[in-house]
C-alpha cells in the first residue's frame, strides 16, 4: 500500500497524556458516591424505583400482543384497576396486554387492532369522555406516536434492544423516576418542598397500582374543595360536538365493526370519577351526549361502573384512581360482567 | 445504533472487551468488522447488503483500475463504480425527490400524472459511506494510492463502526495504513477516548437535545406565529443545536476509534469563530468540505481558469454540497447561499484583502460576527420544513413581525446564554484545540469535569433524538 496523500490532522497526535487511570478512578468514585447517595436518600424518603409509563414500556407490551390476546385500552383509570394476575385467575387465558395510557383515548389502539385482520381477541376499552372527546387532549397524538415507534421498532433490532434496556435497567433506579428528574424536581425544591413519594408505580406488565397510603394521603378532600380544585382543568377542555363528534363516533364504530369481522370482541367500560370531579365530568361531558350515541352506533357490550353502588361509593383522592387495596372487588366485578357479556371471549 | 443509547454502551463494552483479548491482529480486525456490521444492521438488517455490495464492488473495481494501463478501460471501470455508487445513492436518497419534481413538472405543462408513492426508505449513512468508497476508487484511478492487498482491511475501512453512519468521511490513505500494523488503545488513548465520548454525549444529549432542540422545534413548527425575537431565538437555538449535535457525534466517533487505537480526522475546529466563509468551511464538517474540494471543486478546474470559472466552480460545488445533505430544494438554496457568500468573499478579498485595518482585533471580531449572522440565515433553509416556511422566517428575521409565540423567558434566556457561551468559547479556542485545554488541567480537575458531565447525563430525560446528520 503506497500512501501519497498526506495524513490529515488527527486527535491521536495531540492526546493529553498521563494520569488517566487516576482520573477515571476518581471520576467513577465521585459519580458512584453521589449517585448512590442520592438513590439511598430517595429510598429512605419512600420513593421507590419503578418502570416509567413511557414509550419504551408501551412498545414492549405491544410487542407481546398475539392474535387471541385480551387487550386493555383507555386511560390510567383502567390501568389502576385491571391487575393481570387476578384477571387471569378470574377469566383464564394469557395475561391481558395493557395498552392504556394516562390521559388518553382507546381510539388509536382500536384502529390499530381493526387494521390487523389476524386479531380475534377481546378488547376492554375504557372510554373517558374527558380525554376521548376533548379536542385539546394530546392523548391520541401521543398514542399515535407510540404506535409509529412500535412499527419502526419492528424493523429495527436496535430500537427493541434500547426499549428493553431502558425499561428493565433504568427501572431499577429511583433517581430515574420522572418526578425525580431535574425538570420536575428543581421547581419543587425551589418552591421549598421535597416531592412526596409518587402515588403510583408501574409494573413490567404496565399495571399501575395506586397507593394513597404510601403517598401519605389518607383522607379525601371534601367534595366542594375537590370541585374547586378540578374546575380549572376541565375548563381547559374543548368538548367535541356536532360533526367532529360524529366523526369520532364513526371512527370508533368502524373500528369495532372491523374487529368483530375478524372474530374479535370489544367491550366498552365506563369508570366514573369520584367526588366533585364526577359532578364536573358529568356537567361538561354528559353521559347522554357521549355514551348513549356510542352504545347506539356500535351495539357493543358496555359495562357502566356508575351503575354499581359498591364502585361509586369508593374513594379516590384525586377523583380518578382507586387505591390498590380496593382493586380486587372492582376487578372481579368487571371480570364477572365480561363473562356474562361475551362468554366466548373467556379463556380456558 | 446511536452513540447516545444504552444499546451502544453495552455494544461498545463488549467490543472493547473482545478487542482487548490476546488474539491475533487479524482475528481482532474480524471481531471489529463483524461488530461494525451488527452496528449497522441493528438499524435495519436488510440494508447491510447494500453496504456489503458497495464494499465488494469498489474493491474489485479499484483492483481492475490499478491493473489496467489502458485509459479507456480504466475509465470504464471508474464509470462502473460511479454508476453503482451514485445510482444507489440516487435511487434511495433522491428517488422520491426526482419523482415529486417530475410530477410537478408534468402538472405545470397540463399533464395529470399520479404514480403511486415509491415509499423508499433512506438507508442510514448512505451518503457518508458512498463518498468514502468513491474517494477510494477515485484515488486509485488518479494513481494517488495503490489498492491494498487485504480485502479484510478494505472492508474494515469501509465499515469501521465509529465513522460508519455520520462520518468523519475517511480517506483510504489516512486509514488503511492503520489497519496494517497491529494496534490497541494504550492507557492514554483509552482514557482520552472515553473522555471524548463523554464530552460528545454531553454536547448531544444535554446541550443540543435538552436545552436547544425544544426551542428550535417550537419556533420551526409554528413559523406563522413567530415574530422577530421568536424567529431569532429559534434560529440561534438551531445554529447551536446543529453544532453540538454533529460536533458531539464526531467527537464520540473519534473517541470510540481512539479507544481501539485508531485515529480519525477532525471534523470541526470551532467553526463559529470563522472569519469569512472560506475560513468557515475549513472549520465546519471538514471531512466533507475537503472531500468536495478534492473530488469536485479541483476536478472542475478549481481556481485555475480565471475568475469567472472559479466563481462557477465554487457555486457548483456548494450547490451539490447542499444537495448532498438532503433531497429538497431547501438544501440546494442553503448550498447556493454558501456558494454566493464564498464568491462574494473572494471578490472582496481581491479588492480589500491586504487592507491593514482588517488585521485589527475589532475588525476580526466584527467579521466573525458578520459571518455567524450570515451562517444563521442559511440555517433557516436547512431547518425549515418547507421552502415557504424558510422564506417567511427569513423575512421575519430581517424586517420583523409581532411575537405571538410563547417561548417563555427561561427558554429565550437559555438560548441566548448558550449562544454567547458558544461564540465566546469558539473565539477563545479559535487557534487552539480541545486537547490543549485538557492538557492544562490537573488529573483531579479532569475527574471533576468528567464526573459533572456524567452526572448530567445520568439525569437527562429519556427523550432521545436521532443525530441530525443521520438523515443524510
Amino acid at each position: 500500500m503506497t500512501t501519497v496523500l498526506s495524513s490529515t490532522s488527527s486527535s491521536n497526535d495531540r492526546i493529553p497524556r498521563g494520569s488517566w487511570p487516576q482520573s477515571w478512578l476518581l471520576t467513577v468514585a465521585i459519580v458512584g458516591v453521589l449517585l448512590g447517595g442520592w438513590e439511598i436518600t430517595l429510598r429512605l424518603r419512600g420513593i421507590e424505583a419503578s418502570i416509567e409509563a413511557d414509550r419504551e414500556a408501551w412498545i414492549l407490551t405491544r410487542a407481546k400482543l398475539r392474535p387471541g390476546s385480551t387487550v386493555i385500552t383507555g386511560s390510567s383509570r383502567i390501568q389502576a384497576v385491571i391487575e393481570p394476575g387476578l384477571w387471569m385467575r378470574e377469566l383464564g387465558g394469557d395475561p391481558p396486554i395493557d395498552l392504556a395510557l394516562a390521559g388518553s383515548t382507546p381510539l388509536p389502539v382500536l384502529e390499530d387492532l381493526a387494521a390487523d385482520s389476524s386479531f380475534h381477541g377481546l378488547v376492554l376499552a375504557e372510554i373517558l369522555p374527558m380525554y376521548a372527546f376533548d379536542l385539546r387532549s394530546d392523548g391520541e397524538t401521543i398514542l399515535q406516536e407510540h404506535l409509529k415507534a412500535y412499527r419502526d421498532a419492528r424493523s429495527s433490532p436496535a430500537s427493541r434492544w434500547e426499549a428493553w434496556l431502558r425499561v428493565y435497567l433504568l427501572g431499577h433506579f429511583a433517581f430515574r423516576r420522572e418526578a425525580m428528574l431535574p425538570k420536575e424536581l428543581i421547581p419543587k425544591l425551589m418552591a421549598g418542598h421535597f416531592p412526596l413519594p409518587p402515588y403510583n408505580s408501574m409494573r413490567p406488565d404496565r399495571y399501575h397500582p395506586v397507593s394513597w397510603q404510601r403517598a401519605g394521603i389518607r383522607a379525601n378532600r371534601p367534595e366542594l374543595l375537590d370541585t374547586i380544585a378540578f374546575r380549572p382543568t376541565i375548563l381547559e377542555t374543548r368538548p367535541a360536538q356536532g360533526a367532529t363528534l360524529d366523526s369520532l363516533f364513526r371512527r370508533i364504530q368502524h373500528s369495532v365493526e372491523s374487529i368483530r369481522r375478524h372474530g374479535g370482541q370489544v367491550v366498552f367500560l365506563r369508570f366514573p370519577a369520584c367526588g366533585g370531579r364526577r359532578i364536573l365530568e358529568e356537567e361538561y361531558f354528559p353521559a347522554g351526549t357521549y355514551w348513549a350515541p356510542l352504545r347506539e352506533l356500535t351495539k357493543a357490550p358496555m359495562i357502566d361502573l356508575g351503575d354499581y353502588p359498591e364502585v361509586t361509593s369508593l374513594h379516590c383522592y384525586d377523583g380518578s384512581h382507586i387505591d390498590v387495596s380496593e382493586v380486587p372487588p372492582v376487578e372481579r366485578l368487571i371480570a364477572e360482567q365480561v363473562k356474562q357479556l361475551v362468554p366466548a371471549a373467556v379463556g380456558p | 445504533m446511536v452513540f447516545s443509547s444504552l444499546t451502544f454502551l453495552v455494544f461498545f463494552s463488549i467490543v472493547l472487551l473482545l478487542y482487548s483479548l490476546p488474539l491475533s491482529w487479524t482475528t481482532r480486525k474480524v471481531i471489529v468488522l463483524i461488530a461494525s456490521y451488527i452496528f449497522y444492521a441493528a438499524w435495519n438488517p436488510p440494508f447491510v447488503l447494500l453496504l456489503m455490495g458497495s464494499t465488494v464492488i469498489d474493491w474489485i473495481v479499484a483492483k481492475r483500475i490499478d491493473a489496467s494501463e489502458q485509459p479507456g478501460r480504466r475509465r470504464a471501470w471508474l464509470m462502473l463504480s460511479l454508476g453503482f455508487n451514485l445510482g444507489v445513492l440516487g435511487f434511495f436518497k433522491y428517488g422520491n425527490f426526482l419523482l415529486d419534481n417530475f410530477i410537478a413538472l408534468a402538472h405545470s405543462v397540463g399533464i395529470e400524472y399520479h404514480p403511486p408513492h415509491a415509499g423508499i426508505i433512506l438507508p442510514v449513512g448512505i451518503s457518508f459511506y458512498t463518498f468514502l468508497t468513491l474517494s477510494y476508487t477515485l484515488d486509485v484511478y488518479r494513481r494517488e494510492i495503490r489498492p491494498g492487498n487485504s480485502f479484510l482491511d478494505f472492508a474494515f475501512f469501509v465499515t469501521f463502526f465509529p465513522h460508519l453512519v455520520a462520518g468523519p468521511i475517511l480517506r483510504a490513505a489516512d486509514f488503511l495504513p492503520q489497519c496494517v500494523t497491529p494496534r490497541r488503545g494504550d492507557t492514554d488513548q483509552i482514557g482520552w477516548g472515553l473522555a471524548l465520548i463523554v464530552i460528545g454525549l454531553f454536547e448531544k444529549s444535554i446541550i443540543a437535545d435538552s436545552l436547544l432542540a425544544p426551542v428550535a422545534d417550537l419556533v420551526y413548527q409554528s413559523v406563522d406565529r413567530a415574530g422577530f425575537v421568536d424567529a431569532w431565538t429559534g434560529t440561534l437555538a438551531f445554529s447551536a443545536q446543529i453544532f453540538f449535535d454533529f460536533a458531539g457525534y464526531s467527537i464520540c466517533a473519534i473517541g470510540a476509534a481512539m479507544c481501539l487505537g485508531f485515529a480519525l480526522p477532525d471534523n470541526f475546529r470551532f467553526p463559529y469563530a470563522a472569519i469569512g466563509f472560506s475560513d468557515f468551511w475549513r472549520r465546519w464538517h471538514i471531512s466533507l468540505s475537503t472531500w468536495l474540494r478534492d473530488y469536485l471543486y479541483i476536478p472542475l478546474g478549481g481556481n485555475r481558469d480565471g475568475e469567472a470559472r472559479t466563481q462557477r466552480n465554487l457555486m457548483l460545488t456548494m450547490l451539490l454540497g447542499g444537495l448532498w445533505h438532503g433531497a429538497a430544494w431547501r438544501f440546494v438554496v442553503w448550498g447556493g447561499l454558501h456558494g454566493t457568500y464564498l464568491a462574494v468573499e473572494r471578490r472582496l478579498k481581491r479588492r480589500w484583502g491586504d487592507a491593514r485595518w482588517l488585521e485589527s482585533a475589532a475588525a476580526r471580531v466584527a467579521l466573525a460576527l458578520l459571518t455567524y449572522y450570515l451562517v444563521c440565515i442559511t440555517w433557516v433553509f436547512f431547518r425549515a420544513s418547507t421552502f415557504r416556511d424558510a422564506l417567511r422566517l427569513v423575512r421575519t428575521m430581517l424586517i420583523g413581525a409581532p411575537d405571538r409565540l410563547s417561548l417563555g423567558t427561561s427558554n429565550t434566556l437559555t438560548v441566548f446564554a448558550v449562544t454567547i457561551g458558544l461564540l465566546a468559547s469558539h473565539w477563545y479556542m479559535r487557534d487552539s484545540s480541545l486537547e490543549d485545554r485538557w492538557r492544562a488541567l490537573s488529573w483531579w480537575r479532569r475527574s471533576v469535569v468528567l464526573a459533572t458531565l456524567i452526572l448530567c447525563l445520568a439525569f437527562v430525560s429519556g427523550d432521545d433524538r436521532a443525530f441530525i446528520y443521520f438523515q443524510f
